[in-house]
């Protein structure tokens, strides 16, 4: 463990995404032996996120804002239906629309991800709260 | 008026600007104190807020590091960094002065009854109960341990931050400045890693005690 910890200003900076990339990476190794640092990092991003007032991005706004080709897909495939006369121009217009949404590489990685815990149900999934069984043993 | 100006004028000891700065931080400052109190679970000192902020203030306009300040997205973060170092050293220096209000474990305490007297350690809960239970939790603690040492720096940080700290992805992404996607990998290999050797320690275990 490098005993030289890095000054508050530096930490403060690492979390702001100030630092080169070299400083970067040196803040990293030190925080990841340094339990102190660790935890005042960790600590002040929980005391910075509780002072936003939307400090955790919100995931209902996060569902439309990043699906924008989805939701136009939806919406054209729903005027079809109210606009008979041009129905099958707004069918492809939303066929296009999803195909847009499906090859944007997050969507694809997505499916790729669905397609394979499908295939694989055994396999483990990561929410980032499954931690408390395996937390006792680390201390 | 600008952070970076107000920054500015406080090195220089204006007034004004340090009022200025005070009315606009001290929120930021009492949240550092009183975070920092909740999570050492000191309830002595809860009612010392204000004389902790003021203290903090004190020091910030006396040693003047405020002068250290170069950017003003920093700023937050760093007042709330050192207000938590603030309140821990307060804390610990307070909890030296009254140290000898604490009391031994081999203190005797009176059970009331006919003048009984009991040793303190003979009435805490005690771990001890559970020995060989606690030598395999600590054993396992120590692999997965030795384990975590010998990842990659950044699987390292994003495993630790995620199972010691208690952080979401989305927190480690926006600590470390990856994408949730990366920062997911990241920590699903660490496991990965930790498993692996932790199930060869257990099968290893398992036909020893069958042996």
């Amino acid at each position: 463990m490098n005993r030289i910890c890095p000054s508050e200003l530096v930490l403060s900076e690492y979390m702001s995404g100030m630092l080169s990339h070299s400083e970067r990476e040196t803040v990293e190794k030190h925080l990841a032996s340094c339990d102190a640092c660790r935890e005042i990092v960790a600590d002040t991003h929980t005391v910075l996120m509780k002072m936003r007032p939307f400090g955790k991005k919100s995931h209902f706004f996060s569902v439309f804002t990043g699906n924008v080709w989805f939701m136009g897909a939806c919406a054209l495939l729903l005027l079809s239906f109210f606009v008979p006369q041009y129905f099958v121009q707004l069918l492809v217009a939303s066929i296009l629309a999803a195909l847009k949404w499906m090859f944007d590489s997050r969507t694809a990685r997505i499916l790729i991800a669905v397609y394979e815990s499908i295939k694989n149900p055994s396999s483990d999934r990561d929410t980032g709260k499954d931690n408390k069984n395996t937390a006792k043993f680390l201390r | 008026m600008d952070t970076l100006d107000l920054i500015k004028r406080c090195t220089q000891k204006n007034h004004e600007a340090w009022d200025e700065f005070i009315e606009r931080y001290r929120s930021v400052v009492v949240r550092g104190v009183r975070f920092k109190l909740n999570k050492i679970g000191k309830d002595v000192f809860k009612g010392d807020y204000d004389d902790i902020v003021q203290e903090i203030f004190m020091f910030l306009w006396e040693d003047d590091r405020i002068s250290s300040i170069k950017d003003a997205a920093c700023l937050e973060s760093w007042l709330v960094m050192v207000s938590m170092n603030f309140t821990q050293n307060y804390v610990r220096r307070v909890a030296n002065r009254t140290r000898e209000l604490s009391v031994p474990l081999s203190a005797e305490i009176s059970t009331g009854a006919k003048g009984d007297m009991l040793l303190l350690e003979d009435i805490l809960p005690c771990s001890r109960n559970n020995l060989p239970k606690n030598i395999e939790d600590r054993e396992i603690g120590r692999i997965i341990s030795d384990n975590v040492e010998k990842l990659e720096y950044k699987q390292k940080l994003a495993f630790k931050l995620n199972m010691y700290e208690r952080k979401t992805h989305e927190d480690i992404s926006d600590i470390m400045s990856l994408p949730r996607n990366t920062v997911s990998t990241l920590i699903r290999r660490a496991k990965g890693h930790v498993r692996e050797n932790l199930v060869i320690y257990l099968n290893e275990n398992n036909e020893k005690k069958c042996l």
